[in-house]
């Protein structure tokens, strides 16, 4: 099997080296190609991929202490200071996630076919989100810190491209030039930490061997990190909350919603926002020794969840109510991360990809047969799209977390884990925001699908085509029994993924009588909050407007999102402008560097030029003239 | 003068009679067949060119160091020989479609060219210091002709003219040079006098032979203050053979040059490196501040011409140590020719497709929009500029990079700082081009050539030295070793 692991990003690379070749082709021939190899292409590699890593689960699973290792394929570089191989890891971890990432990948691969239908850019399309799979496979399976960072970087790449998909309309490319810029700041405190990862070991290397990077070289020598933990692992942390859309980089995600839906769905819901999740899962004995990185990281998240789902409550774009949910439940992994359960984390991460591109892909079909993306002018599309409402309505349930649901499971994980290892302040926030989700997704649903149906021409909306339904029914299946692989002890089942992951941190032991309360109490009170949304949209809308006019002062402050960009271009962005502008650009650069030092010297130069080429009269006399004198200096230097 | 003697000679300077054999064929082809014998003598040229270089590489591969008295045939000859009749052939390739727009195809052209070839490698290739005069004056009287060779023309004339003036002067300087050698020694050979020490009360005879020779040669490298005729006569001349002067001349002189430096060393300590470090400092300064201010391409590449002769002077300048030469240095020097070769050939070999209407058009104005109606041929010439200002990956970083590391080598921080400072100079000029070609938009009325049909051997000889200037860029271990091991021999 591990001759083979090497085949699963590569599948997907292959299929982007083909894809863009057709979509230069057909650029030059200014004639888009027929949509069958593409897509034909586009979808098979990530199907195979997909085999692959069951295949590799499947091998694992026989004996999961032994993780597959292919070993160093080829060095990448070495220097007698730090020597990078390039090898892929696959251990439980990383196995969960290239079954999340192929898996949902090929689903929505072969939703796009449908979405997709009758772009200019099919080719183009399909090579980057094969593109993508390959740098996000690369991220989960490099078997150290730096190709974890080219994956990171390409993935921050694949997602520009594809969130500027549209790029004519130039709202789309600055939301995709935002992402990028955003991210980059991230990724400079991961560089930073990267740097003091090498640095902890440069100052006290002992020992031959230097793949510093390598994870198991890390965890082996994770003593040396100790007086340093605190400052590498905030660091580290710092590119998550960039590439993971937490506070205070958040701001991007909801933008990035101008992609094509497939692209929100793949990428920033179920794959690509949880490689911070993932980076700090794989990093967590590291993370472990710095309890102030952690508490850190747990308020951060929770904070995130809260102004997230606070936020969702008020937009009226579907894929932005969705995209900040996406925030919301991102924050919840932190927040699980913060109170010391990767495992939770990650088991969220997964029900989450389910339930997420779920909605996603539901709120595509919608706006694929609609054209529009205002829930204001939606309405009773139930009776008209019977498997996107049914598939809507089931994911809906999942995230609000209705058991039996599979985010009921994970989320119960994670309240359950802030109320052993948090202060009672952060369990009552979190089962709030539960709440706030719950009342979210029933507002977002009961508008969408139900009451009357407020679209100009009703007539003309219908059920999408198969290839869109199809993946919709699989992932609402996997969104009803997804939580099953983490069924708790107290309610009879096995919790598989705890001693799958257990490595990553030991499970806490809790009194049954209690996990059985808080769960109840998170059950009544989500389903408290889902009724009460249904009640209110669906009986009594003009209930919800008397309030918003009542409060209208916190509403709009939250309707425009806490006012957060605003308050960025005036604290950061407008400064930064004009020290660029007015100091660097006009004053320093245009009059000392340009007038100054170099127009000052081509003057010199121009000015010396003129002058020797006044000798070069064009006589012959003046030549031999010359050339007398220079033999004569020459003469007497030698004969003196 | 036994057989076996003869033989010995035979065999050590094959590439050379084979030169010089097929010069006369070519002559009398062009006798027999004075319709159409342009073509005919052309490849008949090509074909001895292509042997001479065949054989030389054998007798490198073989490796039988031969050494008589009129005849050295050991590696720097032969690394010498690749490189003059490399630059020959290349030059018949840049030449014919030139001369077909001229109308001028005709058998002399091939045959002054060879026979300047014979001249160039009999100029390095013997011990004695006569021979080594008549065969630089075999390669100058061939070249003055050919430098007149558009008839038509009075900017050709001219500049035969000034040419044939200035390098008779030179030559007359020279052979004083050698005269006075031999007055004060009694032997020509190189070999000897190298072992020769200086009379008490007569030094300064040598010294100022010595002065004298340096001189000659420096005329012939164009080094300034003897440099004033290169901007003219490279200007006046016909385009390829511009090209031929400025590298095979250039790369004969140099390695009789070497070889002097090497034998005679009779000046005071100090006064050679100092003459020399003056040349460089003057030649790098007046070669890169003299072509800004050009609005001819082809002149411009004349001064940049005196430029690079003032980097491979450098090169030389560095390798003195207490006052003795140091051959070692001389391989740096050897890899820069090999660059230079390929690049300045390559240049020129772009400029001689700019011909409108029977005149030479190779004013910065007359690239105007050829990056986008040729865009291969202006990629060949973007190459070749920045290859000549030195930025990697072509070969003009690798050669500039190899010189400047062994000057620091050697302690002459100065010249390295003042070598680079002047590359930043040239990036002026010759990035122009580049403006012209790319950035200058469109114009209404191109000039002819742009939409000409280029000839298959001005293609060949264009592609051949843009991959040169790339692979020697981006590998050039192999040829530093060459190199190294061609400049052991200066021992």
């Amino acid at each position: 099997m591990v001759k083979f692991l090497p085949l699963i990003p590569l599948l997907p690379l292959a299929g982007f080296l083909f894809n863009a070749g057709l979509a230069l082709v057909a650029t030059r021939r200014k004639k888009a190609p027929a949509e069958w190899l593409p897509s034909l292409i586009g979808c098979l590699a990530p199907f195979l991929s997909f085999v692959l890593s069951v295949g590799a689960f499947w091998v694992l699973r026989q004996n999961p202490h032994e993780p597959l290792i292919t070993g160093p394929l080829f060095s990448w570089f070495s220097t007698s200071l730090l020597s990078v191989d390039f090898g892929f890891l696959v251990d439980p971890l990383s196995s969960v996630m290239i079954l999340i990432v192929t898996g949902v990948g090929t689903l929505i691969h072969i939703y796009s076919i449908g979405y997709m239908k009758g772009d200019q850019g099919f080719a183009r399309y399909f090579s980057y989100l094969n593109l993508f799979l390959f740098f996000m496979l690369l991220l989960v399976m490099g078997d150290n810190l730096l190709v974890l960072f080219v994956g990171w970087e390409g993935v921050g790449l694949c997602s520009y491209l594809l969130i500027g998909f549209w790029f004519t309309d130039a709202e789309k490319a600055a939301a995709g030039f935002k992402a990028f810029v955003v991210n980059r700041i991230g990724d400079f405190g991961f560089l930073i930490g990267l740097f003091l990862i090498l640095f902890a070991f440069l100052s006290q290397s002992q020992g031959s061997e230097n793949s510093y990077l390598n994870y198991s070289f890390m965890e082996n020598h994770k003593e040396i990190f100790a007086p340093l933990a605190t400052v590498i692992t905030l660091c580290l942390f710092a590119g998550a909350t960039g590439k993971s859309a937490q506070i205070p980089l958040y701001v991007w995600l909801p933008d990035a919603m101008a992609g094509p839906t497939p692209v929100s769905a793949l990428i920033h819901a179920a794959t690509m926002v949880t490689a911070g999740i993932y980076m700090v899962a794989r990093l967590f004995f590291l993370f472990e020794m710095a309890p102030v990185t952690l508490s850190i990281i747990g308020s951060i998240g929770l904070a995130t969840a809260l102004m997230a789902a606070l936020i969702g409550l008020t937009q009226y774009d579907i894929k932005k109510v969705l995209a900040y949910s996406t925030v919301s439940q991102l924050g919840y992994m932190f927040l699980a991360l913060g109170m010391g359960a990767p495992v939770a984390a990650i088991f969220h991460l997964m029900t989450h990809a389910f339930f997420k591109a779920c909605l996603f892909l539901g709120a595509g079909s919608v706006i694929h047969a609609l054209h529009d993306q205002d829930i204001r002018n939606m309405g009773g599309l139930f009776s008209k799209m019977k498997y996107t409402g049914i598939t809507f309505l089931v994911a809906t349930l999942a995230i609000a977390g209705i058991p039996p649901l599979s985010g009921f499971f994970s989320k119960d994980e994670i309240l359950l884990m802030t109320y052993v290892n948090g202060s009672p302040v952060f369990y009552i926030l979190s089962v709030l925001t539960a709440g706030l989700t719950a009342f979210y997704m029933f507002r977002l649903f009961v508008t969408t699908f139900l009451g009357k149906t407020r679209h100009p021409h009703p007539d003309h909306i219908h059920e999408s085509s198969l290839v869109m339904v199809y993946p919709l029914k699989i992932l609402a299946f996997l969104s009803i029994v997804g939580g099953l692989v983490g069924l708790p002890h107290v309610l009879g089942g096995e919790n598989r993924i705890h001693h799958w992951l257990g490595y990553l941190k030991e499970a806490t032991e809790v009194p049954h009588q209690l996990e059985l309360r808080l769960m109840v109490i998170s059950t009544v009170w989500c389903l408290f909050m889902s009724g009460l949304a249904f009640y209110l949209y669906c009986c009594h809308p003009g209930w919800t407007k008397r309030l918003k006019q009542k409060g209208a002062l916190i509403y709009s402050f939250i309707f425009n999102k806490f006012k957060i960009d605003e308050l960025y271009q005036a604290v950061i962005i407008k400064p930064l402008l004009f020290i660029s502008t007015t100091l660097l650009w006009k004053g320093s650069d245009q009059k000392i560097v340009d007038g100054i030092l170099v127009h000052g010297w081509t003057k010199v130069a121009t000015v010396s030029a003129r002058l020797l080429s006044l000798l070069q009269t064009g006589v012959l006399g003046h030549y031999l003239l010359f050339l007398w004198g220079g033999l004569i200096v020459f003469l007497f230097l030698a004969v003196r | 003068m036994t057989l076996e003697y003869l033989q010995t000679l035979f065999y050590a300077g094959l590439p050379l009679w084979v030169v010089t054999g097929g010069g006369l064929v070519c002559l009398t082809l062009d006798f027999c067949w004075p319709k159409k014998g342009g073509r005919t003598v052309f490849i008949a040229g090509v074909l001895v060119l292509a042997t001479a270089l065949t054989l030389a590489f054998r007798q490198w591969a073989l490796g039988d160091i031969v050494a008589h008295d009129l005849l050295v045939a050991d590696r720097v000859t032969l690394f010498f020989i690749f490189i003059v009749i490399f630059v020959g052939l290349m030059s018949l390739f840049n030449s014919y479609s030139y001369l077909k727009i001229h109308e001028n195809v005709s058998g002399e052209y091939v045959t002054l060219t060879l026979f300047s070839i014979v001249g160039m490698i009999f100029l390095f290739a013997s011990d004695h210091l006569i021979v080594n005069f008549i065969g630089l004056e075999t390669m100058s009287l061939a070249i003055y002709v050919l430098v007149g060779s558009n008839k038509g023309d009075s900017r050709s004339n001219e500049a035969a003219i000034k040419y044939y003036v200035i390098g008779s002067v030179a030559s007359a300087i020279l052979l004083y040079g050698i005269a006075l050698l031999y007055a004060s020694f009694g032997t020509f050979r190189l070999h000897d006098l190298s072992k020769m020490n200086l009379f008490p009360g007569l030094e300064y005879l040598p010294r100022i032979a010595v002065v004298l020779i340096v001189s000659g040669f420096l005329f012939k490298l164009a080094i300034v203050p003897f440099h004033f005729w290169v901007p003219d006569v490279y200007e006046g001349a016909p385009t390829p053979v511009t090209g031929f002067m400025a590298t095979g001349v250039k790369a004969a002189a140099l390695a009789l040059f070497i070889r002097l430096l090497t034998a005679l060393n009779y000046l005071p300590e100090g006064a050679v490196d100092k003459i020399l470090v003056i040349c460089v400092v003057a030649t790098l300064l007046v070669g890169n501040l003299g072509a800004i201010v050009q609005d001819n391409v082809k002149r411009m590449l004349a001064y940049s011409s005196i430029a690079h002769a003032g980097y491979l002077l450098l090169g030389l300048a560095v390798g003195y140590q207490d006052g003795k030469f140091n051959p070692e240095a001389a391989s740096a020097v050897l890899f820069y020719l090999i660059g230079y070769t390929f690049m300045t050939l390559g240049a020129f070999a772009v400029l001689s497709i700019m011909v409108e209407e029977k005149r030479e058009a190779t004013h910065f104005s007359d690239l105007h929009g050829l990056g986008y109606k040729r865009p291969g041929l202006a990629l060949a010439f973007t190459l070749f500029m920045i290859s000549l200002l030195g930025i990697p990956p072509t070969v003009g970083f690798a050669a500039k990079y190899v010189v400047f590391s062994n000057a620091v080598k050697n302690g002459y921080i100065g010249l390295v700082v003042l070598g680079v400072l002047t590359s930043l100079i040239s990036a002026y000029y010759y990035l122009r081009p580049l403006v012209m070609m790319y950035f200058s938009g469109v114009p209404d009325k191109p000039r002819s050539f742009v939409n000409a049909p280029i000839h298959f051997s001005l293609m060949f000889s264009l592609v051949f030295c843009a991959l040169a200037v790339v692979y020697l860029g981006l590998r050039p271990d192999d040829y530093l070793k060459l190199a190294h091991l061609a400049a052991q021999a200066f021992k």
